[in-house]
């Protein structure tokens, strides 16, 4: 969803306190009234125990020998890990998969859900019933959202067989397509699923920044005699860029960590063509016990995800500032 | 037209609450300038271009609810057999009643802790969350604006970095299996944290500075004059954290181990990779599992914007 923190955070304070006098009133602005932090202490505590906490530790366990099942007891094994990681052929090719799979849906998410978010954003009429019919997959859960598209994809229950054979580009006496199991449909099918289920989100983030856009200049532009086009470029795109950017950059993380979905799509299989980092990392850790590769696995994951979105943001705002 | 909360983080971007929104509704003019010329013909097509694009969109998100509704209550037969049609011969409510029957398949207890976690986690959540959102929103530390960035960032941090270290932590605390395990390590929802900040930055000063004046210190004012003015937002964080702990699937997977500690992600999950499945048992589960989610939004979508309207504390 749309995360705005520079608006958010330079909302100015409203109520115009003026400068503090006595000593009391200074304690109060540097916040030192206690009441204050018993307020947030409930929320600080958990932050720093189920969040900060984690991390730390899983920083910690990719330097170990940690598994599933100990004889003896975990040892320091410094960068051994990460040695091991480097020639490990079967996670570079997952690594693989999940930069095409996280680059292709988040694209595929962002030009349906623009074409849609312009079109709701005209269409007041009918606004109401498609944003409605959007957040529906919104809701769903990735599982059933996976066992729908089994069913879309299966091989002779399959409602795309079905059509493509009704169609007649699909022969009926030929074999059927099995989606989910060739080599070479497996990815490309995970990834419509992908689209079609992140795609409603993004529209809806995509409209309410449209939705800030001054009207009035639109209208003015359309007035001056500017095109479709010209009217798009000119008026509605910059409005829209700083929500395009932003929900754009967490699509990709999330796709990026993207697990559920292709679990139930196809496990990873067929031989590993859909085995997208998270999956690995998942089979690594509890599959195979080994705890501690598998948190080595998890910051490479996050090392490189936070160096693309460096240079994909650095390289927005130098676009920005030219 | 109010955009209503759930779908746009956005409207929690302080408003001009200072004014009152019927003050508000009253400056802007209802009806449009007329500035559009007279509608040539051309632009009329387009129009009606659109909506049927629109329409024809909208059905594209709903054929996959159709199918799995249309499955679930059909034979095996109806489901595989070369002479399927979009609409089927005849339904088998039957089909509800072998699911809940079929002993190899968890479903009324998954359905029962699903609930149960879903429950639990969103109340912890809201009132964890909304004291927080509240403390980021009106209490001046020196260090507010970090804290609220840090919590922030905390939304970046993927699953893949800390799944593994969570699940090491819970299993030292015996806690595998376990409704603990399944609910204590979600409970801090930086999303809901947010929501609530924006919101409260919103909620009219006045009220707070009146209470007080009478004496109230921060707490009680939260519990007597905020939380009762602002269940809008709490019935709108609310549902979302439900939606999302109710579809959550990575952590009870890997959490709840045992059959009994299975939710119903997870049942659903395991059924579809089964050696021996039936389509139809399949499928109905699935659309049973949805059921809760479709109640939740049907009841609190009314409540938000209902909610969303009166927010501006009018009368």
């Amino acid at each position: 969803m749309s995360v705005t923190p520079s608006r958010a955070g330079a909302v100015p304070d409203s109520r115009g306190t003026p400068p503090p006098r006595t000593p009391a009133q200074r304690r109060r602005a540097l916040g030192l009234d206690r009441s204050a932090w018993f307020l947030l202490l409930p929320a600080l505590i958990p932050v720093l125990v189920l969040s900060v906490g984690p991390l730390l530790y899983g920083a910690a366990l990719a330097f170990t020998d940690a598994q599933a099942v100990r004889t003896s007891d975990t040892r320091f094994i410094g960068l051994t890990n990460f040695l091991d990681l480097r020639f490990d052929s079967l996670f570079w090719d997952s690594f693989g998969i999940g930069l095409t799979w996280s680059v292709c849906v988040t694209a595929g998410q962002f030009a349906l859900a623009l074409g849609l978010a312009l079109l709701l954003d005209q269409n007041l009429r009918l606004r109401w019933l498609a944003r409605t019919l959007a957040l529906v997959p919104w809701a769903m859960p990735e599982v059933v959202v996976g066992v729908m598209w089994r069913l879309v994809y299966h091989s002779d229950a399959g409602v795309l067989n079905k059509t493509l054979t009704q169609l007649g580009l699909l022969h009926e006496n030929h074999e059927k397509i099995d989606w989910l199991a060739g080599l070479s449909y497996a990815l490309p099918a995970a990834i419509v699923v992908g689209v079609w289920a992140g795609m409603p989100q993004t529209t809806v983030v995509l409209l309410a920044g449209l939705q800030s856009a001054p009207p009035e200049l639109r209208e003015a532009a359309q007035l001056d005699g500017a095109g479709v086009w010209r009217r798009f470029t000119a008026v509605t795109w910059p409005a829209l860029k700083p929500v395009a950017v932003a929900i754009t950059a967490l699509n990709f993380i999330w796709n990026f960590n993207s697990f559920g979905l292709v679990y139930v799509l196809t496990r990873g299989g067929p031989g590993g063509q859909t085995r997208l980092p998270m999956l690995f990392a998942y089979e690594e850790a509890f599959k195979y016990g080994q705890f501690g590769y598998a948190a080595a696995m998890g910051l490479v994951m996050v090392a490189v995800i936070a160096v693309l979105l460096t240079l994909f943001l650095r390289a927005k705002l130098k676009e920005e500032a030219a | 037209m109010r955009r209503y909360p759930t779908d746009d983080p956005t409207a929690y971007a302080p408003p001009r609450a200072s004014t009152p929104a019927r003050i508000r509704a009253a400056a802007r003019p209802s009806v449009r300038p007329p500035v559009r010329s007279p509608v040539r013909a051309p632009e009329r097509v387009g129009r009606a271009l659109r909506s049927v694009l629109l329409i024809v969109l909208a059905a594209l998100f709903l054929v996959p609810f159709y199918l799995l509704v249309r499955n679930g209550l059909a034979t095996e037969a109806d489901i595989t057999g070369t002479d399927w049609t979009f609409f089927p011969h005849s339904l088998k409510w039957s089909n509800l009643r072998e699911l809940f029957d079929d002993s190899s398949v968890p479903m009324v207890r998954a359905l029962r802790n699903s609930a149960v976690i879903a429950v639990l986690t969103t109340v912890g959540t809201l009132l964890l969350a909304s004291l927080a959102g509240y403390g980021l929103a009106r209490i001046e530390y020196p260090y507010a604006n970090r804290v609220f960035y840090a919590f922030l960032v905390t939304l970046m941090i993927p699953s893949a970095v800390t799944f593994v270290p969570s699940f090491v932590l819970v299993s030292s605390l015996g806690w595998i299996s376990t409704l603990r395990g399944l609910i204590v390590p979600t409970l801090f929802n930086a999303f809901a944290v947010f929501l609530f900040r924006q919101y409260f930055l919103g909620f009219p000063r006045e009220l707070e500075d009146a209470a007080k004046v009478d004496g109230l210190g921060h707490w009680r004012t939260y519990w007597r004059i905020v939380v009762p003015n602002t269940r809008p937002v709490f019935a709108a964080v609310g549902a979302i954290v439900f939606i999302g702990s109710w579809n959550s699937f990575l952590w009870p997977l890997v959490i709840g181990q045992d059959r009994d500690a299975w939710t119903v992600q997870v049942a659903l999950a395991t059924f579809t990779t089964a050696q021996t499945v039936n389509l139809h048992e399949l499928f109905i589960a699935a659309a049973v599992s949805i059921l809760p989610l479709l109640v939740v939004f049907v009841v609190l979508q009314r409540h938000i914007v209902a909610g969303a309207e009166r927010s501006g504390i009018d009368d």
